[in-house]
């Protein structure tokens, strides 16, 4: 995943970013830098809310059961 | 040299190749004028190579070669293709150069992987240790530029930036003779014909819910952790004011960061859980990032965002570097088979 379709995507996608966000002729970093800080903000929202592992694994879990 | 240290020392030289140019690769390509399309394409090189490695290490590679000798011509191969991009200034030989390299270095890092396991005694305890021979390999690679580096600029500087190929190239070189000491690991038969089935099994495993959300989060996680390496040698030299050849060492800061959270990781998994560990993991690219945007004249804060970040979130996003307890390398063998099926 690391290695191969997230480095893809960002190969492709912010150096267009960069060449985009441009403020009097220079690179505008800090909204640049926004677009990660608002993705991480969004993995951490997901992680706290919807990742519920479960408490044991499956096999712990039988062994309990019986 | 025991067998630990053996694998510690293949671990350096394997990640030290990709740590040589990883960082100022974009920045390369934007002295050699490279443009539009033309950097995305290199930079998906590896992407792609990698995507093939998930099919050719474990499908092909691991079940036909002995892994030593496998490492051996890969790492000469792909060290005479690095050669090759170090001295290309047109854009289709050197991305050809560089692709023909990253087709025979991706399936190398699963490599090293499952040889390190074939051989440590207690692979649980032990692969931590050798892992880190990779972050050390990382560190390592930025120190050469520091000289090769000081003082360029204009045509000086790309004529200079170069060596990040040619650095990688010997260290390529290094690996594929050391590669022959390594301890004989003979092809793996599939006996059974099920591994073939392998990622199909783990795609299967996104039907859990909780397994899906962490597919989606190690995604976004991964696009913003490469964003990184795209966009800082540029933030840290145009912006910042960190001179061409000290922004590699500072970037490194982050690998000596990850050192230090290996130490703390076991203690913090066994107080927090995965869940919370991750968590904190994420938060870092977020307190970074958010450094990076707010605060571009804060040298000394910028490279302490630097350390505090990636460290926590890829220790506790790439399990294979993490914990050594045997439960969590369960789930750690579960944890990587779903990252690894996008």
């Amino acid at each position: 995943m690391i290695l191969g379709v997230g480095m893809v995507l960002a190969s492709a996608i912010f150096p267009e970013l960069k060449a985009s966000m441009v403020k009097d002729g220079a690179t505008d970093w800090q909204t640049l830098f926004l677009v990660p800080t608002g993705l991480a903000a969004l993995g951490v929202m997901l992680m706290a809310f919807f990742f519920h592992p479960p408490s044991r694994r499956p096999a712990d879990a039988a062994a309990v059961a019986h | 040299m025991n067998v630990r240290s053996k694998l510690f020392v293949m671990m350096v030289l394997e990640i030290f190749v990709w740590g040589a140019w990883q960082p100022k690769i974009f920045s390369y390509m934007d002295l050699l004028g490279f443009h539009d399309w033309q950097p995305p394409l290199v930079g998906s090189a590896f992407g792609i190579a990698s995507l093939l490695g998930i099919f050719f290490s474990n499908q092909f590679a691991d079940r036909n070669f002995a892994a030593e000798k496998f490492l051996a011509f890969s790492h000469t191969v792909g060290g005479l293709a690095l050669l090759g991009a170090a001295f290309q200034h047109e854009f289709w030989p050197f991305f050809l150069c560089f692709l023909v390299y990253a087709i025979l270095y991706v399936p190398t890092i699963s490599v090293t992987n499952s040889l390190a396991f074939a051989h440590l005694a207690d692979p649980a305890k032990d692969f931590g240790f050798v892992r880190m021979g990779g972050t050390v390999g990382w560190i390592v690679a930025g120190w050469p530029f520091v000289f090769l580096l000081a003082d360029k600029q204009g045509p000086e500087l790309v004529d200079a930036t170069k060596w990040i190929f040619i650095v990688a190239a010997l260290a390529s070189f290094a690996m594929a003779l050391y590669s022959l000491t390594l301890p004989h690991t003979p092809p793996r038969k599939d006996a059974t014909g099920l591994d073939r089935l392998a990622w199909m099994r783990a795609a299967r495993l996104l039907g859990v819910p909780f397994v899906f959300v962490l597919f989606v989060v190690t995604f976004i996680d991964s696009f913003i952790h490469n964003g990184y390496f795209v966009l800082s040698d540029g933030f840290l030299t145009k912006r910042v004011g960190i001179g061409a050849n000290m922004s590699m060492v500072v970037m490194s800061i982050g690998q000596v960061a990850e050192m230090a959270t290996m130490f703390v990781l076991g203690s913090v998994l066994a107080r927090l859980g995965w869940k919370w560990t991750m968590i904190v993991g994420i938060f870092g690219h977020l307190a970074r990032f958010a450094v990076f945007a707010f605060f571009p004249d804060a040298r000394e804060l910028i490279m302490r965002s630097s350390s505090c970040t990636a460290s926590a979130t890829r220790s506790s996003s790439r399990p294979s570097t993490s914990s050594s307890t045997p439960s969590s390398r369960r789930t750690s063998v579960r944890a990587r088979r779903v990252s690894s099926t996008s």
